[in-house]
C-alpha cells in the first residue's frame, strides 16, 4: 500500500453504481404517485363540454352577439326534465357511455338566491369537475333579462 | 505539498458529492411531489385560467347585450364615465383621486359585486382608445392593484358616435377620449379591457 491517496477501482465502481441508483430512484419515485393524485382532468373537460353544449346550444336564446344568453322557458323546462328524467337527460348530454357513466348536477343562482337546482346529490369523497358560466336569462314574453351563474358539476 | 499525506482525499470528495446529490435530490423530490397550489403552473392551473377566461368573456358578453332600441350596459358605462378611477374599498367602489365618490349606476360594478367579489377574484378594468396621433391610450376605470403573473385579460370593443356622448367637448375634457374623426358622426372606439386574477 502506498501513501499517494489514490482511489481504488473497486471503490469507484461502487460509487458509480450507488450514484446511478440514487438518481434513478429520485427520478422514478417522484412520478410513481401521480396515478393516485386527484385526477379531475377528464371530468373537468366533460363539465366544460356539457356547460358549453347547454348554454350555447340547447338552452340558448340564439343571439349571435351574446352566446351566453339563455331562454328562461327552456331553462325551466331543462331543470324539470333533469329532475324527472335524470337518466334520459344525462344520456342526451352524452354522459352515459358503454364503460363509463358520469353523474351530473346543475345549479342556477342569481344575486339573491338559488333559483334552480337539479340532478344528483354530490357524494362525499369524489373528484368533481366544475365549470361556472355566467348567463343572461331572457324572458321571452317580456323581453327582460337577468344575470345568473350556472354551475355544472360532473363526477 | 502536503496533499499526498492524506490517503482518503478522493474518498472524502466523492462522499461529499454523494451527500450533496442526495440532499439536492430530496429537495427536488419534495418540491415536485408536494407544492401543487392553485397558482402553480400545471394542468390544474391551466383550468383555473380557462375558467377565469370563460367567466370574464361571459360577463362582457352579458354586459354588451343591447335590447332592441337600447344601448348596451357596457356602452352606457363608458358614456357615463367621467374619467375617475375607482377602487374597491370592501363594500363599494370608491374614487381614488378626488373626494371619496362612490361609483353608482354602473353595470360593470354591479356585475363585479355579483360575480367576482364574493369569489375572491381580483379585477381591474381599463378603457383603451386611440388618440388623434394614433397612439393607444389606456386609463383605469376600476383599479385594484397590479395583477399577478397568472392574470387573464378579456376585452370587448365599444363603438361611440358623436350624438351618443351628449356633449362632445365635455366628454372629451372629462375622459380624454378624443373625437377621432370630426367630419363624420363616428366618435371613437373604446376597448374595455378586463383583467382577472386569483389572489
Amino acid at each position: 500500500m502506498d501513501n499517494k491517496g489514490q482511489i481504488t477501482i473497486d471503490y469507484l465502481i461502487g460509487v458509480i453504481i450507488f450514484l446511478f441508483t440514487v438518481i434513478f430512484i429520485f427520478n422514478y419515485t417522484s412520478g410513481i404517485f401521480t396515478p393516485f393524485h386527484s385526477n379531475s382532468d377528464e371530468i373537468t373537460l366533460i363539465a366544460d363540454r356539457t356547460s358549453t353544449a347547454l348554454v350555447e346550444k340547447i338552452l340558448s336564446e340564439g343571439d349571435e352577439s351574446v352566446p351566453n344568453m339563455v331562454n328562461k322557458e327552456k331553462v325551466e323546462n331543462f331543470f324539470t326534465e333533469l329532475d324527472t328524467n335524470y337518466a334520459g337527460t344525462t344520456d342526451y348530454l352524452g354522459l352515459n357511455g358503454s364503460y363509463l357513466k358520469y353523474d351530473f348536477n346543475v345549479t342556477m343562482e342569481n344575486q339573491t338566491s338559488v333559483m334552480n337546482m337539479a340532478g344528483k346529490r354530490i357524494p362525499s369523497g369524489v373528484n368533481v369537475g366544475q365549470t361556472k358560466r355566467i348567463v343572461l336569462i331572457k324572458n321571452g314574453d317580456t323581453g327582460e333579462t337577468e344575470t345568473a351563474i350556472m354551475s355544472f358539476r360532473v363526477w | 505539498m502536503a496533499l499526498d499525506k492524506h490517503q482518503d482525499a478522493q474518498m472524502h470528495t466523492l462522499e461529499a458529492v454523494m451527500a450533496a446529490l442526495i440532499m439536492v435530490g430530496i429537495i427536488v423530490f419534495a418540491v415536485e411531489a408536494t407544492s401543487l397550489t392553485p397558482l402553480t403552473s400545471s394542468t390544474a392551473n391551466a383550468h383555473i385560467e380557462a375558467q377565469l377566461q370563460t367567466m370574464g368573456q361571459d360577463m362582457l358578453n352579458a354586459l354588451s347585450y343591447a335590447p332592441y332600441g337600447h344601448d348596451s350596459a357596457l356602452k352606457n358605462d363608458v358614456l357615463n364615465w367621467d374619467g375617475t378611477e375607482y377602487v374597491w374599498n370592501g363594500t363599494a367602489y370608491e374614487s381614488r383621486k378626488p373626494t371619496n365618490v362612490t361609483l353608482t349606476n354602473s353595470s360593470i360594478a354591479d356585475m363585479f359585486t355579483f360575480i367576482t367579489v364574493p369569489r375572491g377574484i381580483a379585477h381591474n378594468v381599463h378603457f383603451t382608445w386611440i388618440n388623434e396621433e394614433g397612439v393607444s391610450i389606456s386609463r383605469p376605470y376600476i383599479y385594484n392593484g397590479d395583477p399577478s403573473d397568472n392574470a387573464v385579460i378579456i376585452s370587448k370593443k365599444v363603438v361611440l358616435s358623436d350624438y351618443e356622448t351628449g356633449n362632445v367637448s365635455s366628454f372629451r375634457t372629462n375622459t380624454g377620449i378624443p373625437d377621432y374623426d370630426n367630419s363624420t358622426d363616428f366618435y371613437n372606439i373604446v376597448n374595455v379591457k378586463m383583467t382577472l386574477w386569483r389572489m
